[in-house]
């Protein structure tokens, strides 16, 4: 048992390390910010009135009733975003200690050594629960040694034990995921789909008819009100973990190792693949066909606010004359900052085809493509012009999906036309991560988890970026922040070309590079 | 003719130094045996050869030209490597086929039967195949090419005895084709059938190079003897090793260097059967590895 507790931590720890540092300090940094930002109560007043607006609704849970002190406000505007990440976290690790380990034949090798599938499981249980307890345990401390005596003993029990059940249920639904699925890939995507259609069903019914949300787990976060009525009970439907659980043990208990109950038999007549692009193309079919899909319904979900979003603005006579009177157009705002937000989950499945030649070097695979005659720097052009593809693509449906969701409703005045541009301005922004992104492949394989850090960093700051008024040298960092917001700015060329310019630029130096490296 | 000549390749990992001052060359038509324990350096030369890793010095010839900022050269190699994971989704006939199509090759006759020489279930996901079954489907590859030169990293270590001596036979018949191979094993016997030279690699340098036949003052005989007196006392002289009585006789190895003076020391014992059986490879290795050096 502790040899192989020993072997999973061995292969884990540092991941779980860097996740724990990296949500922690997420988390810990923003009530220090706003204790700077929002001292006073009036400020905050001002706070809670922009975000009570179904966009920003959608984004990060409904306003809270009552005072809005600043452990209320830190509650408000990170409990929902957090989660997502906690539950990535989850997924992550939960998926590295199982399906992945079994893909490598790593557990069916345990296993003949007489460690039994229980111990197995239990380790997976111990790692998922141990590593969500210590984050827990940081993130109360943390927030209960916070200045503000607004963070209460029990306001900030109930913060660390909702999000670490969350990341704990996500965890376990992966585990269930790793006995259903064949590959670590399919564990890994569906869970992270359940993950985010959970958001995106959330972020629709907090707007539309808030009472339907509670089937989402964001919401039984938001329904905790830590800090305000500290609604314990809430935590109770966290005990679906424990059902999970059962389920995974069953499940896993009793197929074979190596095994799944879902085999995901598509074709069955031997096809003749003539190049390695449509190989590579081929072999991402579901991941590409997945995201497309995804970011399809992301964009339909926040075009199917537009239509609260202009009823809100209509009831809201005084900041429709101010808005007005200042030239601004509030639809066209907010709707902006849907299509930037959008835009940046866009990169995502652009970085995943782009990082998908690593695994190509990992297994071997690259040296033995190149040993016949192709060349690996072809190799990363075809990954690099596939990734800006696919992300070009992934936005333009979502906006697309946007302008179909909303083209009911009146008083936006947004042809197709400008979601397209809108889709091409910001596509710049996804050259810059893919050039990145090639750059670090070239570099060294190991480094690439930089572009994502890169990619989280940039999503961090443009959505709390809005909320918690950050300095704008944060946002100068972030190649989005440059580009024109459209719609409610025109569409700005030279910007446009500057990023499009540095990512080219990036990915060329790292094909450069990559020519030149050892691989394998 | 020389169709790959290896010059002083250097190649370290951080402090680990896996290839040092490697040079050897291959003729057309001819086996070479490149041996060495796990770890050694084998598949960090090879992989310099293909191209996978930069020598930190050296060079690397091709038909006498240098290969450095040639990028075609590659198209007279085939390569095998120690262990690839294929595309998991794919079948085995599939990457065949990939292959064929990348490399230009029509021949479906001779695929098919390659694929039933080597009897490969070839209607398979990839991600079902056995270390063997991927191997196989990449000897399969590399037989199906027309490349002058075939680089086989360990190719049989996952392959049953049968199929071994399929792999004997498609080396016999691309050997005859005039064609050179390459090949590393840590498994000694293997390459001692095949390989008409070999170079034997420990700890990233090459300590022998050569036909088996030079190599083998280096190795022990092993003697089967029965004589009329006890034989014991002999197992103190410092060339007897592995000494071992048996039914059929008195078992001991003999290094070859010092078989004047075992026979002088075995008359004084009346022997009246000697038997010796052929030299093996791994007494090589067990010379080094007890010595620490090998006598010149
Ligand atoms: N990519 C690499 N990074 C670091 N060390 C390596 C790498 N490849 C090989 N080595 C080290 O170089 C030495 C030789 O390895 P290798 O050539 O694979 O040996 P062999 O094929 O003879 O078993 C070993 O000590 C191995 O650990
Ligand atoms: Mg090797």
């Amino acid at each position: 048992m502790n040899a192989f507790i020993g072997l999973t931590l061995r292969d884990v720890w540092l991941r779980v390390l860097l996740w724990i540092v990296g949500i922690s300090a997420l988390t810990l940094i923003v009530p220090f910010a706003f204790e700077g930002l929002y001292s006073s109560e009036q400020e905050r007043e001002v706070l809670r009135q922009t975000l009570d607006n179904p966009a920003l609704i959608a984004m990060i849970g409904p306003v809270p009733e009552g005072a809005y002190t600043i452990a209320v406000m830190f509650s408000h505007e990170m409990l929902v975003f957090m989660a997502i990440i906690h539950g990535l976290f989850g997924i992550m690790i939960a998926n590295a200690a199982s399906r992945r380990m079994e893909d490598q034949g790593l557990v069916e090798y345990v296993n003949s050594a007489g460690i039994t599938r229980q111990t197995i499981f239990m380790t997976q249980l111990l790692l998922g629960t141990g590593m969500n307890v210590l984050l827990g345990i940081v993130i109360f401390l943390g927030t209960y040694l916070s200045p503000d005596d607004s963070f209460t003993l029990v306001g900030c029990t109930l913060y660390a034990a909702g999000t670490s059940l969350f990341g704990l249920m996500f965890y376990t639904l992966t585990l269930v995921f790793a006995q259903l699925l064949p590959s670590s890939e399919w564990t890994f995507g569906m869970a992270l789909a359940i993950l985010l259609l959970l958001y995106l069903y959330r972020a629709i019914t907090d707007v539309v008819s808030p009472e339907m949300s509670v089937v989402s787990p964001y919401n039984w976060l938001t329904r905790l009100e830590p800090f305000a009525s500290n609604e314990a009970v809430w935590l109770l439907p966290f005990l679906l973990i424990v059902v999970l659980i059962g389920l995974a043990w069953v499940l896993f208990s009793r197929r074979d190792l190596g095994d799944a109950y879902f085999s995901m038999n598509l074709n069955k007549k031997p096809r003749t693949i003539g190049s390695y692009p449509r190989l590579m193309i081929g072999s991402m079919k579901v991941l590409t066909a997945s995201w497309l899909i995804g970011m399809m319904l992301i964009g339909a979900s926040y075009g199917s606010i537009f239509g609260d979003l202009d009823a809100f603005i209509n009831e809201n006579a005084f900041l429709a004359d101010s808005m007005a009177a200042s030239g601004e157009d509030p639809i066209g705002q907010f709707i902006s900052v849907l299509i930037m937000i959008t835009s940046v989950i866009g990169v995502i499945p652009a970085l995943m085809v782009s990082g998908r030649i690593l695994r190509e070097e990992k297994h071997g695979r690259l040296e033995w493509l190149e040993s016949a005659g192709m060349r690996r720097t072809r190799m990363l052009l075809g990954h690099g012009l596939y990734a800006i593809i696919v992300g070009f693509a992934g936005i333009l449906i979502a906006l697309l999906g946007m302008y179909g969701a909303s083209m009911t409703v009146e008083g936006i005045d947004m042809t197709a036309g400008d979601y397209v541009i809108a889709a091409i301005n910001y596509s710049a922004g996804v050259v810059l991560f893919v050039g990145l992104s090639m750059l670090l492949i070239g570099l060294r394989a190991r480094l690439h988890f930089v572009v994502w850090f890169y990619l989280l960093f940039t999503f961090f700051i443009n959505y709390l970026g809005l909320i918690l008024g950050l300095d704008d040298a944060w946002l100068l960092a972030t190649p989005f922040h440059h580009l024109a917001a459209m719609p409610s700015e025109e569409m700005a060329w030279t910007p446009w070309l500057a990023i499009l310019g540095i990512g080219i630029v990036l990915s060329g130096a790292g094909v450069m590079l990559f020519r030149r490296r050892d691989v394998g | 003719m020389t169709v790959l000549e290896l010059k002083g390749l250097t190649k370290t990992f951080g402090k680990t130094v896996a290839a040092q001052d490697i040079s050897f060359e291959l003729e057309a038509g001819e086996v070479f045996g490149f041996i060495g324990p796990n770890g050694a350096g084998k598949s960090t030369t090879l992989r310099m050869i293909i191209g996978a890793l930069a020598p930190d010095s050296g060079e690397i010839l091709m038909d006498g030209k240098t290969v450095a900022g040639n990028r075609h050269y590659k198209q007279n190699i085939a390569y095998v490597p120690g262990d690839v994971n294929l595309w998991g989704n794919l079948t085995g006939e599939e990457v065949i086929r990939f292959f064929m199509e990348v490399r230009g090759y029509t021949d479906t006759a001779r695929k098919d039967h390659l694929i039933a020489q080597f009897r490969l279930d070839s209607k398979k996901k990839c991600k079902t195949y056995s270390k063997g079954n991927r191997q196989k489907v990449a000897l399969i590859c590399a037989f199906l090419s027309d490349a002058r030169l075939l680089i086989f990293d360990e190719p049989t270590s996952g392959l049953d005895p049968l199929m071994e001596r399929t792999f004997h036979e498609q080396l016999s018949s691309a050997k005859a084709e005039g064609r050179s191979i390459l090949l590393s094993s840590h498994i000694l016997s293997e390459v001692e059938k095949l390989a008409d030279r070999i170079a034997i690699i420990r700890e990233g340098r090459i300590i022998e190079t050569g036909p088996l036949e030079t190599l083998r003052h280096i190795t022990r005989t092993e003697y089967i003897v029965k004589a009329g007196q006890n034989l014991a006392e002999m197992q103190k002289l410092p060339y007897v090793h592995d000494y071992e009585e048996t039914g059929d006789g008195t078992h001991m190895r003999i290094d070859n260097d010092s078989v004047g003076e075992f026979l002088e020391a075995l008359a004084l014992h009346q022997p009246h059967h000697l038997e010796t059986l052929p030299p093996r490879l791994e007494d090589i290795f067990m010379r080094y590895y007890e010595d620490g050096s090998v006598p010149s």
